[in-house]
């Protein structure tokens, strides 16, 4: 009787621990199942191309490269970002947070431009944007930034080429960040269909190199004894070449940039106030 | 003998403890200057930004008028509310709650305004497909973040300056040299439908 009693007692807990496990779980899948998309923190050791969406694939470290370089000969921080979601955040918000809590940019000159791509998949529509840091809000307006990814990267994005588009991109970016062209030099190519047949090959060309490349250099990640051949050589070629093919409108020498670098060191406190332009696809 | 070294020690921790408090006083107050200065140097990149989208209007509004019987009235209302939000001017050094909110009342109508300019140019797909308005769009996309991120980096400056003219006892020092509160921006219906101006993502 009183065992009775006892495990009546115990059932009645167990019920009421199953209906309030119940309700949990109703309310639970009434609840969007979505993880909450946080901005990722500043990477550790510091680097600049942080493929968190995995679309770059090895040529990151070639784009790293470029980028180390860029820094090491002009100070300015450009750093590429890829994320598979950007949950609640639109594309210039989460730029801008980048931006601004790793510090992109020289803290006295505020010189960081944030390049971001969400790439077109499960989660939604593809966006890029690229956000100015304050120092640099004058040579990258905010319109020549909307044409530049409008113009020269969602056409390969597009096409699911994302080293492409990002190339293409920086191509522009960084001779107009340097200062080596002014925002009205910069005219988006009229040639259109063929400029874009013609960087095609080029990109083409490049990722056969740069597999050549990186199977001679393997094991050879950030800055080793490598330096100056490799990933950043077939690179540097391919800058050589496409600033011939565009006339030498954006010049520059970019042969300099084919010598690698050491270590990066490290974002450098600039400010964001929110400048930039983005797209969607 | 005695007694005057006794005077002479009451005398002297006295005048310490005096020196102390002016020391103490001057540092304080030179603390809320420089918090007073960050509010002031943070309110300018607001009124920056504000300014930078009331330089854009009249190039916008040229260039939605050249667009066929495009409906006057929406113009005339951008026109109208600029107009209004120019002469909101406030003095940097005051900026208590009640100027915030009229300024931030006048560039809201400005804000909502300019949004039922951009929702209305959805009728008119040969305008949008200029390349002026849509470098202009960019512009304008680009301001309203600015305009976003400058807001919210002054409400962390006045937040700063607010909690340390009311903690005790910097209060004391605040109250007699007159630090008053300021004001915040406050999400408010134009801050929430300004960004609309979104649309060159829908492709």
């Amino acid at each position: 009787m009183k065992t009775e009693k006892k495990t009546l007692e115990v059932k009645a807990v167990l019920k009421s621990v199953f209906s309030f496990c119940f309700v949990f779980l109703l309310l639970g899948s009434g609840l969007p199942c979505r993880a909450e998309v946080r901005i990722p923190p500043a990477p550790r050791p510091p680097r600049l191309v942080n493929d968190f969406a995995g679309v770059l694939g090895r040529d990151a470290l070639g784009v790293e490269r470029i980028l180390r370089a860029f820094n090491d000969s002009t100070s300015n921080q450009i750093t590429v970002v890829t994320v598979p979601d950007l949950g609640s955040y639109t594309a210039s918000r989460f730029a801008y947070e980048i931006g601004e809590q790793w510090g992109v940019g020289n803290k006295k000159y505020n010189n960081g431009i944030v390049v971001l791509i969400k790439p077109k998949n499960e989660h939604g529509s593809g966006q890029a944007f690229i956000a100015t840091g304050y120092g640099l809000e004058a040579a990258l307006p905010d319109a020549v930034c909307k044409r530049i990814v409008e113009d020269e990267m969602i056409p390969f994005f597009k096409q699911d080429d994302y080293l492409g588009g990002l190339l293409n991109g920086l191509r522009v970016i960084m001779p107009l960040a340097a200062g080596e062209i002014s925002a009205k030099e910069y005219m988006p190519s009229g040639g259109g269909i063929v400029a874009v047949v013609v960087a095609f090959v080029l990109i083409l060309l490049v990722i056969g190199m740069v597999s050549a490349a990186s199977k001679k250099g393997r094991g050879d990640r950030f800055g080793g004894p490598h330096d100056g051949d490799g990933l950043g050589s077939g690179l540097g070629t391919w800058w050589l070449l496409s600033s011939a093919m565009n006339g030498g409108n954006h010049g520059g020498s970019w042969g300099s940039f084919s010598n690698g670098s050491g270590a990066f060191g490290g974002f450098g406190g600039g400010s964001f106030g929110g400048g930039g332009a983005g797209g969607s696809w | 003998m005695k007694k005057n070294g006794c005077l002479i020690g009451t005398i002297g921790g006295i005048v310490l403890i005096l020196l102390i408090l002016v020391f103490w006083g001057v540092r304080t107050y030179n603390g809320l200057v420089s918090k007073d200065e960050a509010v002031q140097s943070a309110w300018s990149q607001v009124e920056n930004v504000y300014q930078r989208r009331m330089d854009l209007i009249p190039n916008l509004v040229n260039t939605v008028k050249g667009a066929a019987d495009f409906e006057k009235s929406t113009l005339e209302e951008v026109v109208a509310a600029r107009a209004s939000a120019t002469q909101v001017k406030l003095d940097p050094s005051n900026l208590d709650e009640a100027d915030i909110a009229r300024f931030q009342k006048a560039q809201d109508a400005l804000s909502s305004s300019l949004s039922r300019l951009l929702v209305s140019v959805e009728r008119y797909p040969d305008l949008k497909a200029t390349r002026n308005f849509r470098d202009l769009q960019a512009q304008l996309e680009g301001t309203e973040n600015r305009i976003t991120v400058e807001r919210q980096k002054f409400n962390e400056v006045v937040r700063t300056y607010n909690t340390a003219i009311r903690r005790f006892p910097r209060n004391i020092i605040a109250g007699m040299f007159g630090f008053g509160k300021k004001g915040y921006f406050t999400a408010s219906e134009g801050a929430e439908t300004a960004p609309v101006v979104d649309f060159g993502s829908q492709e």
